[in-house]
Parts: C-alpha cells; sequence; structure tokens
C-alpha cells in the first residue's frame, strides 16, 4: 500500500464532549489600537509601533505582533508594551504585573532575554536556542533551551537551576507553573516500538509530566501513544484558574496529506479528558479575566491572530503570537555560506514524467494501460527501465511530461480524466 | 569548396571552463559543449584542428543568461609533432546562425542572430545579448553552420559544423520565511505536498531501498541529483536513512517542519543526526564519499537547497530544505 493518504474531509474528532463550529465572527465597535480587519492578521503590522503605551500594572495578555511587543487589554484593545533593547528578532514576549516584560530575543546562534522592569533594564543569556519564556508564581522566569530542558532563573540571572528531562525520554519543553515550585511540561518521549517515525526535529509522542522542583522528581501526567505514522503533539499547557491545565493535542498521520486534528484538552485531578474540537493550527494563548484566548495560525500570511473563545465560536480580538514562537524569518536560517564547489555540478535537462503504479508484473501494468483513456501514450517501465521511479520487482506506466506543459499540471489532468488513480500516480524521474 | 574533416566530438564535464577571453569571474557556464574537428592534409602530412566550443552563460546570482561560443585554430607540425595556435578566418551561415532557445521544460522557443565572420585569429569569442532567466524555465543555445578557414584565410577550408549546448533549466524559485513558502509549496500537508517520488537506496531506513516522496516543485532538482549519482554510479554514498514528506511539527514547537511541505530531504539521517556540526560521508557500502552528498544537495546550478547543517544555534546536517529564512 502507497504511504500516502488524502481525506477528502476533514477527519472527526475522538472522544469530544463539545464541538465548536469554529466560525469566525467580526467584531463590532473593534477597540483603538491595530484594526482586525475581518480577522485578517498580517506578518509585517501596518500599524507598527502605532499603539498608545499600555499604562504599568494594566490587565492584558501580552504578545508579540511582528516585531512588537504589544498588549491587549481585557477591553481588547490593543497597546505597546515598554520599549525592550533587542539585537535580534523578537520571538516571545512575557509579562509580570509587578516584575516587567521580558522578550526572547532571537540572535544567529544562541538567544539572550531582554528584561525591562522597575529595576531597569538587564539580559540573561540563554544558554541555546531559547522558547516557552514564562514567569513563575515567584516572579521567576522560566524558559526551554532547544526544546529540550527547562531553566528557571531570578531575574538577575544569580540563581539558574537547569532541570534535566525524565530520564530516558528526549527533551522537556513549554513549562507552566500549577504551584511556586511545580511545573507541569511537555515532554518528548522516545518513539515507542509501534512507530515507524523518526525522532529528531519532529515530534513522535508527547505526553505531560510534573516536576517537583523540591524533590527533583518527575511524574507522568498523561498516556497519550502513537504506532505506526501516527504522531501525537501537546502544545501550550496552560494553567487555568482553579488549578486546571489546559493543554492542545495535535495528532496526524505523518504520511497522509490532511491537517491533523487540533483538540483542546483539560487536565483535571489528574484526568486528562478532550473538551473540544479546535479549528486547524489554534493553541492556546492566555487568559483575559476569566476569557479564554487562542492563537491561530495564518500561515499563508506568516502571522498569528488572537481570538476570544466562548461557547459560540471564537472572535478575533487583536493580532499577535502569546505563547507561541513568532513567524519573523529565523536568523539562524538566515546565515547561508556560499556553498562549496561541487566536484562536478551536473545541469541536465530533468526527465520527468507521470507514473501510475505500482504494479507486480508487466502483464498487469500492460492490463491497466489498456484501461487508460490515451494507452499509447504510456510505457510500461520497470526498474531497470527507470531506476529512480520504481524499485525493483515492481512496474509502473509512464508518460513523459509533455513539451511547454508543467509536471503537476499533467498529474493533474491524468487524475481529472481518472479519479481511481488519484493515489496511484506521481511525478517521476523517468532517466536512467 | 567544402571538405569533410574528422569530427571528434568529445562532450566535456560540465565544470566551469573558462572560454577565452575574460569573462566576468563568477560567471557559469553550464550546458557546456566541447567539439574538436581535426584532418591531416597532403603533402606535408600537417594536422589542423578546430575546437569549439558552445555554453549557455550564466551570471553567479543565476539570473541572467547569454549565448558564448567560442573557436580556436591549431596546426599541428608532422615534422616536430608540436601543437600551435594556427591564425584562421571564420565564417558563418548566411541570415541568423546562432539561436537562443528557451521554453518550459523544454526550450523549442529560438530567437536568431547572425554571427560576425572574423579573419586572422586563432582564438575568437562571440557572445549574445544578455537575457533575464526565469525560475523553472529550461535555455538551450546553439550556432548552425560555422567553419573556418587555416593559415589565415590561404588554406585549407575547414567543413560546415553545427554545434548546440546541452539544456540549463533555472532552478524554481527558493522561498524565503513562511508565508512565502506556504504560497509556493501550497500549504503544509496539502494533497500536492507527496504527489512526486523517487526510488532511493535505504529510503525510509530500509537497507533494500524503497520510495521517498517530495513535492513536484522541486523534482526537477532531486532528478538532477539523482541524475548526477547515476554519472557517478555512487548510490552508495547513501546510507541510513533518507526521508522525505512527513506531516509534522517541529519537536518543541508548533512551526511546521518543513518536510510538511514536501520542500525537505533528510539523507543518511543515522550518521548525519540533529546537533552534529559536521558531516559523516561513509557510505552504505563502506566507502568514505566525503562531502559528496551535500555538495550535489546544494549546488547552486541544480536548485541550491539550504543544508541543515547552516543552522547556526542547532545544526542539521541530515536535512536539506528548498527554503530560507524558516
Amino acid at each position: 500500500m502507497l504511504p500516502r493518504r488524502i481525506a477528502a474531509t476533514a477527519a472527526a474528532a475522538v472522544g469530544l464532549t463539545l464541538l465548536l463550529a469554529g466560525t469566525v465572527h467580526g467584531q463590532p465597535g473593534e477597540p483603538a489600537g491595530r484594526p482586525v480587519q475581518d480577522g485578517v492578521c498580517a506578518a509585517s503590522p501596518a500599524s507598527k509601533g502605532g499603539h498608545p503605551l499600555a499604562a504599568p500594572g494594566q490587565a492584558g495578555l501580552a504578545a508579540v505582533d511582528g516585531t512588537a511587543a504589544i498588549l491587549v487589554g481585557t477591553d481588547h484593545a490593543t497597546r505597546a508594551l515598554p520599549a525592550v533593547a533587542i539585537r535580534g528578532v523578537a520571538r516571545q514576549v512575557a509579562r509580570h504585573p509587578s516584575r516587567g516584560v521580558a522578550v526572547i530575543d532571537d540572535l544567529a546562534g544562541g538567544d539572550r532575554i531582554a528584561i525591562a522592569g522597575p529595576a531597569g533594564t538587564r539580559s540573561l543569556p540563554g544558554g541555546g536556542e531559547v522558547s516557552d519564556l514564562t514567569w513563575t508564581p515567584r516572579g521567576e522566569l522560566a524558559w526551554t533551551v532547544d526544546a529540550r530542558s527547562v531553566r528557571v532563573s531570578d531575574v538577575d540571572g544569580r540563581s539558574v537551576r537547569a532541570i534535566a528531562p525524565p530520564p530516558r525520554t528526549l527533551g522537556a519543553h513549554a513549562p507552566t507553573f500549577t504551584e511556586p515550585t511545580r511545573l507541569v511540561a511537555v515532554v518528548e518521549e522516545a518513539p515507542p516500538a509501534a512507530s515507524r517515525l523518526p525522532a529528531g526535529e519532529s515530534t513522535v509522542v508527547n505526553n505531560l509530566w510534573s516536576y517537583d522542583q523540591a524533590a527533583g522528581r518527575w511524574t507522568r501526567l498523561t498516556g497519550f501513544s502513537v504506532a505506526g505514522s501516527v504522531w501525537s503533539a501537546i502544545r501550550t499547557p496552560l494553567v487555568a484558574p482553579g488549578g486546571d491545565v489546559l493543554f492542545v493535542r495535535v495528532s496526524g498521520d505523518a504520511y497522509a496529506t490532511e491537517l491533523p486534528t487540533f483538540t483542546l484538552w483539560r487536565l483535571h485531578q489528574g484526568l486528562a479528558r478532550a473538551e473540544r474540537t479546535l479549528p486547524g493550527d489554534t493553541v492556546l494563548a492566555g487568559w483575559l479575566g476569566t476569557e479564554l484566548v487562542v492563537n491561530r495560525l495564518d500561515a499563508r500570511r506568516g502571522a498569528w491572530q488572537l481570538l476570544r473563545a466562548s461557547g459560540a465560536g471564537f472572535t478575533p480580538i487583536g493580532c499577535g503570537s502569546a505563547l507561541v514562537a513568532s513567524t519573523a524569518p529565523d536568523p539562524d536560517v538566515n546565515a547561508e555560506p556560499a556553498a562549496p564547489a561541487a566536484p562536478t555540478p551536473v545541469v541536465e535537462e530533468p526527465e520527468l514524467a507521470v507514473a501510475i503504479g505500482d504494479f507486480g508484473s508487466p502483464a498487469a501494468a500492460a492490463d491497466a494501460r489498456a484501461r487508460l483513456a490515451d494507452p499509447a501514450a504510456w510505457t510500461v517501465a520497470g526498474h531497470e527501465d527507470a531506476p529512480y521511479a520504481v524499485r525493483p520487482g515492481a512496474w509502473i506506466l509512464l508518460q513523459p511530461i509533455r513539451p511547454e506543459e508543467e509536471p503537476s499540471a499533467q498529474l493533474q489532468r491524468l487524475r481529472a480524466a481518472h479519479p481511481e488513480l488519484e493515489e496511484r500516480s506521481f511525478v517521476v524521474i523517468a532517466g536512467r | 569548396m567544402r571538405r569533410t574533416l574528422i569530427p571528434l566530438l568529445a562532450l566535456l564535464s560540465l565544470m566551469p571552463v573558462l572560454f577565452g577571453g575574460t569573462p566576468a569571474a563568477a560567471n557559469a557556464y553550464p550546458g557546456l559543449v566541447e567539439a574538436t574537428y581535426s584532418r591531416t592534409v597532403s603533402p606535408s602530412g600537417d594536422t589542423y584542428t578546430l575546437k569549439a566550443r558552445i555554453a549557455v552563460e550564466v551570471t553567479d546570482d543565476g539570473t541572467q543568461g547569454r549565448l558564448r561560443f567560442h573557436l580556436q585554430c591549431f596546426r599541428t607540425d608532422a615534422d616536430t609533432g608540436g601543437t600551435s595556435a594556427n591564425g584562421c578566418d571564420s565564417y558563418f551561415g548566411s541570415g541568423d546562425n546562432a539561436f537562443w532557445c528557451s521554453g518550459r521544460p523544454s526550450p523549442t522557443s529560438c530567437v536568431g542572430r547572425d554571427l560576425d565572420d572574423r579573419q586572422n585569429s586563432a582564438d575568437e569569442t562571440w557572445v549574445g545579448t544578455w537575457h533575464s532567466l526565469s525560475a523553472g524555465t529550461s535555455y538551450k543555445v546553439r550556432v548552425d553552420a560555422f567553419r573556418v578557414v587555416f593559415n589565415n584565410g590561404n588554406g585549407p577550408e575547414g567543413s560546415w559544423h553545427d554545434l548546440s549546448s546541452r539544456v540549463h533549466t533555472r532552478p524554481p524559485r527558493r522561498p524565503s520565511g513562511l508565508s512565502d513558502l506556504e504560497n509556493v509549496f501550497g500549504g503544509h500537508c496539502n494533497a500536492a505536498a507527496n504527489d512526486a517520488r523517487a526510488f532511493f537506496p535505504w529510503a525510509n531506513d530500509s537497507s533494500s531501498g524503497g520510495y521517498v516522496y517530495f513535492h513536484p516543485y522541486v523534482a526537477g532538482v532531486v532528478a538532477n541529483i539523482r541524475n548526477k549519482n547515476a554519472v557517478d554510479d555512487t548510490d552508495g554514498a547513501y546510507n541510513r536513512a533518507v526521508w522525505g514528506y512527513a506531516c509534522r511539527t517541529i519537536a518543541g514547537s508548533s512551526n511546521w517542519s518543513t518536510h510538511a511541505y514536501g520542500a525537505a530531504i533528510d539523507i543518511n539521517s543515522v550518521r548525519n543526526p540533529q546537533g552534529d556540526s559536521t558531516w559523516d560521508g561513509v557510505g552504505a557500502d563502506g566507502h568514505n564519499y566525503g562531502a559528496y552528498l551535500p555538495s550535489i544537495w546544494q549546488s547552486s546550478l541544480i536548485g541550491h537547497f539550504y543544508w541543515g547543517i547552516n543552522f547556526s544555534s542547532n545544526p542539521d546536517p541530515m536535512h536539506f530544505q528548498y527554503v530560507t529564512g524558516y
């Protein structure tokens, strides 16, 4: 069976107690600050720097909008946070009512944390690639290094504690504090034997664990598991009023071409249960009083949108990312030295073709060809004929890409004529 | 009078060989073809040789291209065996005789010009006008009906020849940043993201090989890489494990992996895990191929993949992606 699956409809969520319509409603009477026109945000806000300054101690949700640190107030108005000296890219912001504003300063190489508060401005070395910046109940700063370990520090950096992930796991990230010395974090676990997915840059399976700083002990809180090519991630754990932990579970099939499911979960007294299906690319952002605010990625525009969640759906209230990283270009990826000269650079006209397959024998391929609308345009090929298009022991039907036609266009024309070949047709390399 | 010389056609490797004259230092010459025509005349027994080279000359940024055609004349003395430059007159057929051809995917649309005849020179270069190169479009140049008369026009006379370059395809534009990536490749996990495939040794960690899936947008780039492997007979350079399309988020992040767009391929993953700052080139056959694979994956002439080893905070030597800034 081919490792590809194309879904015609969105997958149904499993075990949900409440389904939301997921519609986005316009916000009448938009408050001062950056307008959210039809819920559209942009990677480079036109109103950058144009917001009124937030008052000290003003309640609200801090976020990064483009490259600016902003505060969305309980009135949903957007205001600017006090300027923090940034040398690279403002990746994420965390605000404490009395300690001030801390910003991840994303640099090429190790990042730093810039802080502006009543005591002035200072910076802390991040110790690597920094994410998930948050304030603890005791007014300390906590963050993730290289998506693998958690650090907790006072604002002066005099006392920095590194919290290693649980034994035999790959890393811990996204700490959120349920008590002054107890945190809950997402743990990247090693792929189970039933998984066909490699660990590495991408998640295979996450679970929530709690960490008791006094005892130095991790305890597993959830029991998500995966098999085959399915993966399961946890994003943006967030302590709710009352002490429960909300989080978003993202799960999908790595080899399918369908969006994974996003589901809101609640961890209550040690028991995790699914609460709501969320629209795609939706994670938690924080609280505005008792209002839950979520972040939704508009990847086409490269921007995060802030929305108020309610039983009726989601209402846009602003632009920017709160618990997740902003989408500004990563300075770690921009530094590209000149490529060393290849021994013998190859510049050939690519020999591309559309293929149908695989078939178990040349006869089976020929039979399939006879059923096509234009059988004469197709040839039967095996691994010896097209070693990069088909594996040994299998056969395909090949049709060269026609002059003046895009490979994808020719593939789509075939599929339009033969919908049954949707999952058995590809663009391949026809040459030897 | 036309005489038939002995054509000794030699297709050169495609290294950026400098022609006569002094082209811009960083220009490249994809599609370069060289042909050598010789004959021995009697009664002297001297051998006269014409060497012709033709290529698409491309600026170092890959955005401009033009025809470049070069002729050199030599005489090899029968008595001494020595070879020296020989002044010759160069002639072209009447009307348009030099052509710049373009098209997608094949360069079938041509524009012509008339190259000028030149006298008394052993080494001459002709260049066309610069053309803008479009991503994904193929280009080729050719010269029809050229010949030389050796000894500064006093004979012997060469035959008429035609010569074409190989095809140069400008790589598709490499997007920068998330929104550009989404707009060029379509959304993450979209239906086209695994519409192209190639058979790779050690694909998906299988020693018997398998399919690696990717977006058709980079199919031509991958095709050239596989062609290069074929030319060099170096499939043994691949080792565990080669990966392509995967609809997954980056560990510890809400960002989508570039694999979710079919815009990235991991190669020799086990020997080159994320976090390593150097490349291990030992292939499945035990031979150390050095940087052979990274070199062909990142060559600017075939598509310029961004190599993850250059991530400044967390290098990923197995990883090659067709996007920057993300």
